[in-house]
């Protein structure tokens, strides 16, 4: 079985917004308007988040692409009340939005704030109206969403390898996050194969993951900065 | 029994400010209803919450009701338990707030869904590793509990409304009050029943609250993964429940005129559970700011100083006067522990434990964990409009509630005034010293003893001619040995004479050697030793417990050494008896 995971090279990525675009486009997330932007209320299931150190002069901001960590032991499943989020068998946390009453105690409970919640019914201006993902459902008001990994790639990849009669390789399944990076800064594959890319990078001193002392054993790691 | 019209008075009489009052607060209500509607259609989007701050002022108002809730339900169980004969007139009118109170702060819940028409997913697919699960369980099990504790006292006093009253009315109250007469059989299952709800009770009670605050103290967000959030929440819960209690108490005893139900020492004994309500609260506060503080581990730090400097410092200082400081200058001060500065109080602390749920919940979901930019919640007018509401309907639904039932127990006031003073006796009796019979009092002092060697045809004419049914034996000393009764006596002579199968008997199988023995010729030798004996200050009771397991017929009594002082016989208890 497959754990599907991701690398994310903080010293080539240049910050330049590419996947959270790349992932709005592909999830069907509305862009939000100005007004609910201000209300901090845009949803961003990849957002880059700036980390500040340091004191002016000798301030230092590293900014950080930041999509659900997947946590091997997520916080957020376990206090869901109707079983509308859970992880699958290959490490993905999926939401069911079928069965989800809008509690929004998973987006309390995640550590990392990656849940987001449709406060109301999702718009988009009429001529982006015609080009929604017909792969990915469009979630109605009242319920929380999250990044998936783009699951909906990988259940297309897999279809795509049984009908050509293979097994999955590497770069089969893709997110649009990781395809899109401009830089190459952003690796995907599955954990569990000790030869995949991202096995490899995660052996280099630089790896560490977000919140990593919580114990909920993200399953997106980063490189630091080298020098 | 006129004494007892004003309490009936609610139910039979209602008067212009009733309509005027309750027609306001049927306008909150629907203006209230009108918001929520507006929220259905266009989505939680109409609040003020955002992302990180999703829960707010619904879920403040949740667990601030829940929290009264206690006030009724625990307070007069624990009350009843312990046998506080004040706790009669006072009972009804908590109880109702927490059967109310529980229903307002579950629709809070459903208000503060997004999806509220999937509610019923919770009970499809409820998965029991979450806390909000664990709400629904231990929440529906109060209600259903509490609102049978509410019910079962209820039902004499709905019979004497079914005898009162006429037209459609007394239907209701017939069907009410379960065909109840007052029959001794009825009383005993009323009572058994009563009992064991007030005892089932208080646990249910304390699990709501605990399991409420495991909602965020179940999660790691800072400030809330936190041990002593189970009992914080009970003690507080607890607390704004009495001061609940008080307020409530104080309106309705100014409109019904109640002044000789609702008395100052209600207020006074309620007062004094608030002020140590009040300092558990803030030991539990300060155990828990103090713990944060010293750890200082930033994310901790960053809500710790969002309350005590930053935004939310305003609601914070705010929380610390209205819950401990302001209460205790009114609650301290004998001149201001009048019933006007206990409502002042309360009303206080009312809103400290409201400021105090919401200095909970929001400041840690403002305060994210990764540095995002801080949240920032201003509710809006759909939300303080439910929150209005929300009071509105409360009050609706207890001011009809005094106007179908009445809020004062009658049944168990008239009981108190009855058998309430006798009853405290007794219970006085049983604990207090100089309140108990003694031995000493009653025994006879003069008994007539023998010594060992006195031989048995003596001790039958002490028996005859003084008419009484046995002698203690004594030492030279004065100790007791044994005693000698009638039957001793008599045994002796039916031994004398054996039949002639025991004689054969005899030759077979030579008797028990104490059989031979008690055949003797004087006291030493007949007398039953060692003899029951009671010490001069064994209570009348415990006398009678010995008289019942040993079915004797005398004790005889010692002082501490053991030295006979008198005898007391089982006429002398009825003769106390009768004293008493």
């Amino acid at each position: 079985m497959s754990k599907w995971g991701m690398v994310i090279d903080l010293d080539k990525c240049t910050a330049c917004q590419a996947c959270v675009v790349a992932c709005k486009a592909e999830n069907n997330i509305p862009p939000g308007s100005p007004d609910e932007t201000e209300r901090q209320r845009v949803i961003q299931w990849m957002e880059i988040i700036p980390f500040t150190s340091g004191q002016y002069p000798d301030v230092r901001m590293r900014l950080l692409p930041r999509p659900c960590m997947h946590c091997e032991n997520p916080p957020c499943t376990k206090v869901c009340p109707v079983r509308a989020t859970m992880m699958g068998p290959e490490g993905i946390v999926a939401q069911v939005y079928a069965r989800c009453i809008g509690c929004r105690y998973c987006t309390a409970a995640c550590p990392y704030t990656v849940r987001y919640f449709n406060w109301h019914k999702p718009e988009w201006p009429a001529e982006m109206r015609n080009h929604l993902n017909p792969d990915v459902s469009v979630r109605p008001a009242g319920v929380v969403e999250k990044c998936t990994f783009c699951s909906h790639r990988l259940q297309k990849a897999r279809e795509k390898a049984r009908a050509e009669g293979r097994q999955m390789r590497e770069g089969d399944y893709t997110p649009a996050c990781v395809q899109t990076c401009p830089s190459g800064a952003m690796f995907f594959g599955d954990m569990e194969d000790p030869h995949s890319t991202v096995s490899e990078l995660i052996k280099s001193p630089r790896a560490f993951r977000l919140l990593e002392e919580l114990g909920t054993e993200p399953k997106v790691y980063y490189l630091s900065e080298g020098q | 029994m006129e004494r007892e019209d004003i309490l009936f008075r609610p139910m039979e009489k209602t008067g212009r400010r009733f309509y005027i009052s309750a027609a306001i607060l049927g306008i909150v209500v629907l203006w209230a209803f009108y918001a929520y509607i507006s929220q259905l259609r266009s989505g939680l989007g109409v609040t003020g919450l955002n992302r990180p701050v999703f829960w707010g002022f619904y879920i403040t108002n949740f667990v601030f009701f829940i929290g009264i809730s206690h006030a009724g339900t625990l307070i007069s169980a624990i009350l009843r338990i312990t046998n506080a004969e004040w706790r009669k007139s006072i009972t009804r009118s908590a109880e109702v707030i927490t059967v109310l109170v529980l229903g307002i702060g579950g629709m809070n819940i459903l208000m503060d869904l997004g999806r509220p028409d999937r509610v019923l997913n919770i009970v499809k697919y409820g998965r029991f590793h979450s806390p909000l699960v664990w709400d629904l369980v231990s929440i529906t099990t109060y209600l259903t509990a509490s609102t049978l504790y509410l019910y079962l006292p209820l039902i004499p006093d709905i019979a004497l409304l079914r005898d009162r009253m006429n037209g459609p009315r007394r239907f209701i109250y017939n069907v009410l009050s379960l065909g109840w007469r007052g029959t001794d059989g009825q009383q005993r299952i009323l009572q058994r029943a009563i009992a064991i709800m007030a005892i089932l009770v208080i646990p249910i009670a304390v699990s709501v609250h605990t399991v409420v605050s495991y909602v965020f103290a179940m999660t790691t967000q800072p400030m809330w993964h936190s041990a002593i959030f189970g009992p914080y929440f009970v003690v507080g819960a607890i607390f704004s429940g009495i001061a609940a209690i008080i307020i409530i108490m104080a309106i309705i005893r100014r409109v019904y005129h109640l002044e000789e139900y609702l008395r100052p020492v209600h207020f006074k004994n309620l007062g004094i559970l608030l002020f140590v309500m009040a300092c558990l609260w803030l030991y539990f506060t300060l155990n828990e700011y103090l713990t944060t503080f010293y750890g200082a581990e930033p994310v901790h730090m960053k809500v710790f100083y969002s309350k005590f400097t930053g935004r939310y410092a305003p609601f914070f200082w705010l929380m610390v006067m209205t819950c401990f400081v302001i209460p205790s200058i009114f609650l301290v001060n004998k001149r201001t522990r009048t019933i006007s500065g206990m409502v002042a109080a309360s009303i206080s602390i009312t809103a400290g434990m409201w400021l105090e749920r919401f200095v909970i919940v929001v400041p840690s979901l403002a305060n994210p964990r990764l540095p995002y930019e801080r949240g920032t919640y201003f509710p809006t007018w759909v939300e303080w409009s439910l929150m209005a509401g929300c009071f509105a309907l409360f009050t609706l639904l207890y001011m009809a509630f005094t106007k179908l039932f009445p809020i004062v127990s009658i049944w168990e006031v008239r009981e108190s005034r009855e058998r309430g003073i006798k009853e405290i006796k007794e219970r006085v009796r049983e604990y207090l010293p100089g309140m108990e019979v003694l031995a000493r009092d009653i025994m006879t002092r003069d008994v007539i003893a023998v010594t060992p060697e006195t031989s048995v045809s003596e001790i039958g004419r002490l028996l005859a001619s003084h008419r009484i049914s046995g002698v203690p034996v004594v030492d030279k000393y004065n100790r007791v040995l044994g005693v000698v009764s009638e039957s001793d006596v008599i045994f002796r002579e039916i031994r004398h004479e054996l039949t002639l199968v025991e004689r054969l008997g005899n030759i077979i199988l030579p008797e028990p050697r104490s059989e031979i023995e008690r055949q003797g010729n004087t006291a030493g030798e007949i007398m039953t030793s060692p003899a029951v004996t009671a010490e001069e200050l064994t209570p009348i009771t415990e006398l009678m417990e010995i008289f019942r397991e040993r079915k004797i017929k005398r004790i005889i009594i010692v002082d501490k050494e053991g030295r006979l002082s008198g005898i007391v016989s089982r006429i002398d208890i009825v003769e106390a008896i009768e004293r008493i």
